[in-house]
């Protein structure tokens, strides 16, 4: 009984969130969030995972979100872009 | 707005003028950066986006109606600088949060869009003017971004798990001036402002270089598209490769492999081709900041950092973009003391400005190989370590982590 607690402390999630996250030892824990506890199994070890940061989608609705910031862009740098365009004046003095 | 100058008479005013007019709406949607996260932690994303569409389509509708410089100055200057920077800030901060693997993937195709909306803005201006006039040309443009515009801020939601704001959250996203003490920090806003002065400068003088070597008017627009071509088509392709390769490693490569192009294509180019292919592969590598920024950002200090991190080099940014174009014009164009249309120093400088942020980038990649060595090592040599830290600002400085080849 005491030797399967200690191999749960050994293979304890928060050490391996540590060894990847230097600086994040020295922040502190984030508080975990009620909606990314709600899939997660009732065990001990994986409480601690919602300390790691949440996994991003990687994808799906990302895309749309993608082509969104692709339209910002086109619409604030582009525009901005439009001065440049064409400088054949040389001479600032006419 | 350039061609105010050309076409109407009662807007004349000096190079100065016009040059803060466009290093000011650079630099005032950096400015804005602070009030941007606070309204964006206050009163949400799409709040705050909208307020940025209205504002940019505020700045280009009142600029068809202007009639003195000072106006265009407000106006295009200011205003739209703040729209953009509602816009453009909150859009960006919240994009690396979708994606892991495929993160720099999606930015590159993201900022892309600079490229090819300044290629398509400035073919349909140029037949507006040439159509209806400079001022009905701005009413079309306002109308058009405001069109897309809300389509964006509807289209973009932030992910589900980051939208509860909590106490810790707020944190992350708080703009420390400390973090200019993290070195890392610091060498990445180094790459940004030596990699902004060139590109600025390379933007301004690639237009009017071309006149300066015997081409038409005609061929140097093109010469401009191709640069724009290559910033939309480029993009994509370096966010990929960053994807596969790690990201500061491309952000070092392509840094290096610009100033490469400007010192082997820019300098001797003298011919219609040449320049031709320079403007393509400038424009595929010049942008590599705006480009690699998040996903290199996230690397370096964890996702929960990010925002509050990304204000503050914006912030620092602020300063030099706001310049950079007089400087450009500085150098482009008053060699040698009077206009000339030698510009070889221009070149020069900027070769030089995307060598200094290639060597920023090696350093930051040098510190991050020290990083994930530090990790590697595991929790057992962390715990034994435990009286002193090994010391922060030159101890990652060692030849065997500068030349690791691996994927950061």
């Amino acid at each position: 009984m005491n030797h399967s607690m200690e191999m749960q402390t050994q293979t304890h999630p928060r050490d391996e969130t540590e060894v990847m996250e230097p600086w994040a030892a020295l922040e502190g824990r984030a508080s975990a969030s009620p909606e990314e506890n709600a899939d997660l199994p009732a065990d001990d070890n994986m409480i601690n995972v919602v300390d790691i940061e949440p996994t991003p989608p990687n994808g799906g609705y990302g895309w749309i979100c993608a082509l969104a910031v692709f339209l910002i862009n086109c619409n604030t740098w582009g525009v901005n872009a439009v001065r440049y365009y064409p400088r054949t004046f040389v001479d600032h003095t006419s | 707005m350039a061609y105010y100058k050309l076409n109407d008479t009662e807007l004349q005013a000096s190079y100065f003028q016009y040059a803060i007019i466009g290093g000011l709406s650079i630099s005032q949607a950096l400015t804005a950066t602070p009030v941007v996260t606070m309204s964006h932690r206050k009163i949400g994303l799409q709040p705050t986006m909208l307020l940025g569409t209205l504002l940019i389509f505020v700045s280009l509708l009142t600029s068809s109606f202007v009639t003195q410089i000072w106006q265009l100055i407000l106006s295009q200057g200011m205003c739209f600088g703040w729209g953009m920077g509602f816009l453009y800030i909150p859009a960006t901060a919240v994009l690396p949060s979708w994606f892991s693997t495929h993160r720099s993937l999606a930015v590159g195709l993201a900022t892309s869009g600079s490229g090819l909306g300044g290629l398509v803005y400035s073919v349909v201006t140029n037949a507006a003017i040439q159509s209806v006039g400079v001022r009905w040309a701005y009413r079309i443009i306002a109308s058009t971004s405001l069109a897309m515009n809300l389509l964006a801020c509807v289209l973009l939601k932030e992910t589900g798990g980051r939208a509860a704001a909590g106490p810790r959250q707020e944190r992350g996203w708080r703009l420390g001036i400390r973090e200019f003490g993290r070195i890392e920090v610091a060498l990445v806003v180094l790459w940004g402002l030596v990699t902004e002065f060139g590109y600025i400068a390379l933007l301004y003088s690639l237009p009017s270089f071309a006149a300066s070597i015997g081409l038409t008017p005609t061929q140097g627009s093109v010469a401009n598209a191709l640069f724009n071509l290559g910033l939309g088509l480029g993009r994509p392709v370096l966010g990929w490769l960053s994807d596969k390769m790690g990201r500061i490693n491309m952000a070092m490569i392509v840094t290096a492999m610009c100033a490469f192009f400007c010192f082997s294509l820019w300098i001797p180019a003298q011919s219609y081709g040449v320049l031709l292919a320079f403007s393509v592969l400038a424009g595929a590598t010049c942008g590599t900041f705006w480009c690699t920024v998040t996903p290199v950002l996230v690397e370096v200090v964890g996702m929960k950092k990010f925002v509050g991190t990304f204000g503050t080099i914006l912030m620092a940014l602020v300063l030099p973009t706001t310049f950079a174009e007089v400087v450009a014009i500085e150098v482009a164009r008053v060699s040698g003391g009077k206009e000339t249309n030698d510009y070889t120093g221009a070149q020069i400088f900027v070769g030089f400005m995307f060598l200094a942020g290639a060597l920023s980038i090696w350093l930051l990649r040098c510190w991050k190989v020290w990083q994930v060595e530090l990790d590697r090592q595991g929790a057992d040599e962390r715990a034994q370590s435990t009286t002193v830290r090994p010391k922060y600002w030159v101890s990652w400085l060692k030849p065997r982590f500068l030349f690791r080849l691996w994927h950061v």
